[in-house]
């Protein structure tokens, strides 16, 4: 291909990467010298070329730190069932309040004690045993049996 | 003339001899122990119905005392029985109380701590009401057992009295009789070891035994279903409180 050759119909090929960069709507700017030699396209196209790198790497940063909160939601939501299934907003007092859980256990503990040992107490007291009411009234009947000896007449 | 005369003279004085014979103290010596038994006989029989009327007073007032001991000692576990469970009501709300008073408790664990004592209020009410049913029924089947076991013993003292009176009138009326008097003492022998037999067999301890064994069966197995509610209610409400926000 001869670069002078003006009825060539080839023409110059800019470099490929260029023109696969190239944004759509931007007509390139293209001119050729008088001698008719190729001169290198002057475009936006190297400019924005390195603009879309750093954007590319912004939104690349964006996603990252959006992928590794998202996981933190998820891996807090499953360590975190109540918060999970009931969805219920704390009051700030609530989040700020240092609770002491084992000050709570024994309380639920307790007040179910309390009635587990009236169980007790209560079986103690109506455990009654009655047999006396027949051994009395059988040994008072026996009495009058006995309010006779014959042996004495 | 003179002979006849002597000899109706003679059998005049026989007779009379043999009347006064009759008469006399010393004819008496022919049968002193009809006269002694029937004089025993009354006085053992005036003495010992006398004795035998007190015994059977005593026995009624026992019995009625007996009936009285019973409605009393209910009385007195019912009263214990009503102040422990109100005791026990108070003590168990205070701890409620004092566990909703919790600082830093969630909605949830507010409606959970609701939810328990809801609960075992239930249960504690279902329990109280099967030992109830379970109490009543055994005092009903002990107050118709100990009534039908003293009517019974009441029969069984009248028939002894009734033979013995009986063995005394009939001693009474034989006692010019030289077997009456063990006549009397084998027919009140008898009588007693009816009674004694009576006694026996109609001795409802074991019965009474039987209803105290159904009743507390069913209270062991109220108290067991209560205790495992309250297992389980104080599991799920530890699992609700453990849930603490940080």
């Amino acid at each position: 291909m001869n670069p002078n050759n003006f009825n060539d119909q080839e023409k110059p090929v800019p470099p490929t990467e260029a023109l696969d960069t190239e944004p759509k709507g931007i007509e390139p700017n293209t001119s050729t010298g008088q001698s008719g030699q190729y001169v290198q396209p002057q475009t936006t196209t190297q400019f924005s070329k390195k603009s879309n790198k750093k954007l590319f790497v912004i939104i690349g940063i964006i996603v990252a730190v959006f992928i590794v909160a998202l996981a933190g939601y998820f891996v807090y939501s499953y360590y975190n069932p109540t918060a999970k299934t009931t969805g219920t907003k704390e009051t700030s007092s609530a989040k700020t309040t240092t609770i002491n859980e084992k000050d709570r256990n024994p309380t639920v503990t307790a007040a179910s004690a309390i009635l587990t040992d009236n169980v007790t107490g209560e079986s103690v007291l109506t455990n009654t045993n009655d047999t006396s009411v027949a051994s009395d009234v059988s040994s008072a009947a026996g009495n009058v049996g006995d309010s006779i000896n014959e042996n004495n007449f | 003339m003179k002979t006849t005369s002597s000899k109706i003279l003679l059998t005049t004085i026989m007779t009379s001899i043999m009347v006064l014979l009759q008469i006399s103290p010393a004819m008496a010596i022919v049968k002193p122990s009809n006269a002694d038994a029937c004089t025993h006989i009354t006085t053992l029989q005036s003495t010992n119905e006398a004795e035998m009327a007190t015994h059977i007073a005593i026995m009624q007032t026992n019995f009625a005392t007996r009936l009285a001991k019973i409605t009393t000692d209910q009385a007195a576990v019912d009263q214990k029985v009503a102040t422990a469970r109100v005791n026990a009501h108070n003590q168990f709300e205070e701890k409620i109380k004092s566990m909703e008073s919790q600082t830093g408790l969630t909605d949830t664990q507010k409606q959970a701590i609701e939810t328990y004592k809801t609960d075992m209020n239930q249960a504690e009410t279902t329990r109280e009401t099967a030992i109830d049913k379970a109490r009543t029924t055994y005092r009903t089947n002990l107050s118709n057992s100990a009534l039908a076991n003293q009517r019974t013993l009441t029969n069984a003292v009248n028939v002894y009295k009734t033979a013995v009176q009986s063995a005394f009138a009939t001693a009474s009326t034989n006692c010019g009789d030289g077997t009456a008097l063990t006549t009397l003492k084998a027919s009140i022998k008898t009588a007693r070891e009816t009674l004694t037999t009576t006694r026996t067999a109609t001795k409802t301890t074991n019965e009474i035994k039987q209803y105290t064994t159904t009743r507390n069966d069913a209270i062991k197995a109220a108290n067991k279903v209560f205790t495992d509610s309250v297992a389980q209610y104080t599991t799920t409400l530890t699992s609700a409180l453990k849930r603490i926000p940080r």
